[in-house]
């Protein structure tokens, strides 16, 4: 076992490591997540805690087949505010684990109270969200009076009213978490947060909305008006990510990332990107809490078979790499490089043979060969090689 | 058999599935190879007037998606006028020209171009997510303004020209990155004449990183690509399905397709055609010519034809309003079918509020602890969980 020290400080806490839950179904009460600190996450979030409580509009899961992620049609706490502050949290702060509140006001005089009570029950840090693909479609079917507008994606103000409000009212931390709808927009969003006045920035809640069908009734596979939700889980991480890294390289507040961490690689790019928490919530409620555990003795593993003794030296690598693509003259290269296999690691699986669409590689005694008059150098067969037999560098 | 044939506007297609723009149209001897799968229709790789190279490495996996950083096809667009399409047209089924320019005038004019050169129909896209950063790289001094993402009129200019200029069927391919607004740019593409449209493009700018070396995983200054496959196709869905919803445009579904199961999905959700691509570029071409296949064999053994089931999502959807079915919120425990069920006990393991237990090899739902979440329905493998909810007394 490795004894890499994962201690990790965010937003002025010390977290024993990276990994946290977001908010979700393992923050749905204090007992809960009283329990689930027994996997070593070091903290973990309430479901949103909102004024009046909101039940789930059933079915609310759909899991995506082919381990694409999971849609989800719910939105806050079906727990009353009160529940929370005067048990909920302190049930949960009797776990080992950080207790982090996401709560929502409807307007940021509200939110500031949430925040208070929230931190006379004994919150470690407040996390606030952003934008629901779904919430307004189900909050209208729940409350049909409501009549719930939605604000434009670009508009920052309500969030910068909200957060100002909170900060004014807490001395605990807060964090601002992006919605999935704002990737296109995530650096206005990013100097939006650093202007509020937030000790940190999430990326990201769910993107959405979206839909899978049920394809034996035709039925949408969620409940409310047209089953929509928001979709979770390995899909989406290459698109938060992407969020995390621009984030990191817009302004330097400290940066949860959380999207579709399934295993200690994903966790590791998200600090490689640049984040200093990594969340982790989809796995762990397909695949149960162990899945945390793992990720977190796995994160020590490959740190240590990488060669690094800290998440100091990863974090923000690959801001470094891009730099030095721009120093290096690489942004641009084109002219194709073949790549080159290692006869000794390749086993002769031939997995890499159907995947090259330009005929340019075969199998020749049970090892692959590639042509490299035919090769255009597009990277997708050491992709796809289940051993690194096949080197190919482009950025060396 | 059940019979596929179909068309769009007066183009007949043998069946329904298309090769959208990608590797399997990148010049004419490839688009006869794919053409011998069986499929209805293929696209041309992106013809534009100023070829560029692809940032190297250019393609990466990931589970069920992949990401790319491919630009445009690397050929001047007299190559593709003169040789390719007059080659690729040999292949007896129709060739989709997808043609980019920032000028609408000369969209049109390549457009003529390709009509002339035996072109069935013509393709233009919306939005291609690592395209401005890619190209400014790759062309010094070369500088593009910001995608307006809320702005579909450059898009309806090029479409109106487009249109003015030919009598084929034109396809607008709605960009993936829209998924928060997509329904002002059907809007602008009805008005200026599409006759159908793709959904959707990938999404993105997305980005994987080799932690061996913190490198971005894929060529130019970030690592920047669009994201395709399965992992899209939830958010897919959902615009297929809204602009089913809203306009009577016929739709191509592109965006993850890799079995029968999902060509119904999207037929539900309103689509008439189906666009394949990244599961033709990870696994083979063949896997164009069993999907055919698969979905023959899907709609005999159940003798439905695709008109049938057609919209069916959008009637469902209307029959929760008609009902009082749109805000559920007492649980209905679904019902475990003891013959199809084999013990597995991943319902049990999904279920977080253990209501699960597996007794005498089969699953047994505890409905006095059930949340009604649905969870095990859709873990289960042999589809012997039946949600219960949207069905009369």
């Amino acid at each position: 076992m490795s004894n890499i020290d994962l201690t990790t400080k965010f937003c002025g806490l010390t977290l024993k490591n990276p990994v946290i839950i977001p908010a979700g179904i393992h923050g749905r009460n204090g007992k809960v997540i009283k329990e689930i600190s027994r996997s070593g996450v070091s903290a973990i979030c309430t479901k949103t805690i909102i004024s009046a409580p909101a039940p789930d509009v059933l079915p609310c899961f759909a899991k995506v087949p082919n381990k694409s992620g999971m849609l989800n049609s719910v939105f806050g706490s079906d727990k009353t505010s009160e529940y929370w502050f005067t048990e909920g949290i302190k049930k949960a702060k009797e776990g080992d684990a950080l207790v982090f509140a996401n709560l929502a006001g409807y307007y940021p005089a509200q939110a500031a109270e949430l925040a208070q009570k929230a931190e006379a029950a004994g919150a470690d840090l407040i996390i606030q969200p952003t934008h629901c693909p779904h919430m307004g479609e189900i909050l209208n079917a729940m409350f049909p009076d409501m009549n719930y507008q939605e604000g434009g994606l670009a508009d920052t103000a309500g969030m910068l009213a909200t957060v100002k409000a909170i900060k004014a009212a807490v001395k605990i931390p807060v964090v601002v978490k992006l919605s999935g709808s704002h990737n296109h927009i995530t650096p206005e969003w990013a100097l939006a947060v650093k202007e509020s006045g937030a000790d940190g920035i999430g990326a990201s809640d769910a993107f959405g909305p979206a839909l899978a069908i049920d394809t034996r009734t035709g039925q949408p596979m969620l409940g409310g008006p047209r089953g929509v939700g928001g979709l979770t889980g390995a899909a989406i991480m290459p698109l938060v990510l992407r969020m995390v890294l621009e984030i990191a390289m817009t302004i330097d507040l400290p940066i949860l990332g959380v999207g579709g961490v399934t295993n200690a690689n994903d966790a590791l790019q998200y600090i490689m990107a640049g984040a200093t928490t990594v969340g982790v919530v989809t796995a762990g409620h397909i695949d149960g809490p162990a899945r945390y555990t793992k990720i977190i003795d796995d994160l020590r593993i490959l740190l240590e078979k990488l060669g690094y003794n800290s998440l100091e030296e990863v974090r923000g690598l690959t801001i470094k790499r891009i730099q030095e693509r721009k120093e290096n003259n690489q942004i641009a290269v084109t002219e194709p490089l073949t790549p080159v296999i290692d006869l000794d690691f390749c086993n002769g699986c031939g997995k890499c043979i159907p995947v090259c669409g330009y005929g340019a590689m075969w199998m020749e005694n049970k090892k692959a060969r590639i042509n490299s008059e035919l090769c255009i150098g597009c990277g997708l067969c050491k992709s796809v090689c289940p051993f690194n037999a096949i080197i190919h560098e482009y950025y060396k | 058999m059940a019979n596929l044939e179909c068309k769009i506007g007066d183009v007949k297609l043998n069946n329904p599935f298309i090769v959208t723009a990608g590797e399997h149209g990148r010049d004419g001897d490839e688009i006869l190879k794919v053409a011998k799968t069986g499929v209805g229709a293929i696209t041309t790789k992106t013809i534009v007037p100023h070829p560029a190279q692809d940032p190297r490495p250019c393609c990466v996996p990931m589970d069920n998606g992949f990401l790319n950083c491919v630009l445009a096809a690397i050929m001047p667009s007299d190559q593709w006028f003169e040789k390719e399409i007059p080659v690729a047209k040999e292949a007896g089924i129709p060739i989709i020209a997808n043609l980019a320019s920032s000028d609408p005038n000369e969209a049109a004019a390549l457009a003529v171009k390709a009509v002339e050169a035996g072109a069935h129909m013509i393709e233009l896209a919306t939005h291609c997510p690592h395209l401005a950063e890619n190209l400014e790289a790759q062309f010094q001094g070369l500088k593009i303004p910001p995608p307006e993402m809320d702005n579909p009129k450059p898009f309806y200019d090029t479409v109106k020209a487009v249109r003015e200029a030919v009598n084929v069927p034109i396809i607008g391919k709605v960009s993936a990155c829209h998924f928060s607004s997509i329904l002002p740019w059907i809007e602008a593409g009805v008005k200026a004449g599409l006759d159908a449209v793709e959904v959707t493009d990938t999404i993105g700018p997305v980005m994987l990183i080799d932690i061996e070396t913190g490198q971005p995983k894929l060529g130019g200054p970030r690592g920047y690509g669009g994201l395709s496959g399965g992992a899209l196709k939830p958010i897919a869905m959902r615009m297929v399905f809204e602009i089913a919803q809203n306009y009577d445009i016929p739709i191509i579904a592109s965006g993850g397709i890799q079995s029968a199961e999902d060509v119904i999905e999207y037929a539900m959700a309103g689509a008439t055609y189906f666009g394949v691509c990244t599961v033709g570029h990870l696994e083979g071409k063949d896997r164009y010519t069993s999907l055919i296949k698969d979905l023959n064999d899907y709609l005999d053994k159940k003798n439905i034809s695709l008109d049938d089931i057609r919209g069916l999502t959008l009637r469902k959807v209307e029959e929760r309003k008609e009902k009082g079915w749109i805000c559920n919120l007492e649980p209905v425990p679904p019902v475990v079918h003891e013959d199809i069920c084999i013990g597995c006990g991943k319902c049990k393991a999904a279920c977080i509020y253990d209501a699960i237990t597996i007794e005498n090899g089969i699953a047994v739902i505890h409905k006095d602890i059930c949340y009604g979440c649905g969870c095990c329905v859709w873990t289960c493998p042999t589809k012997a969980i039946e949600n219960m909810y949207y069905k009369d007394n």
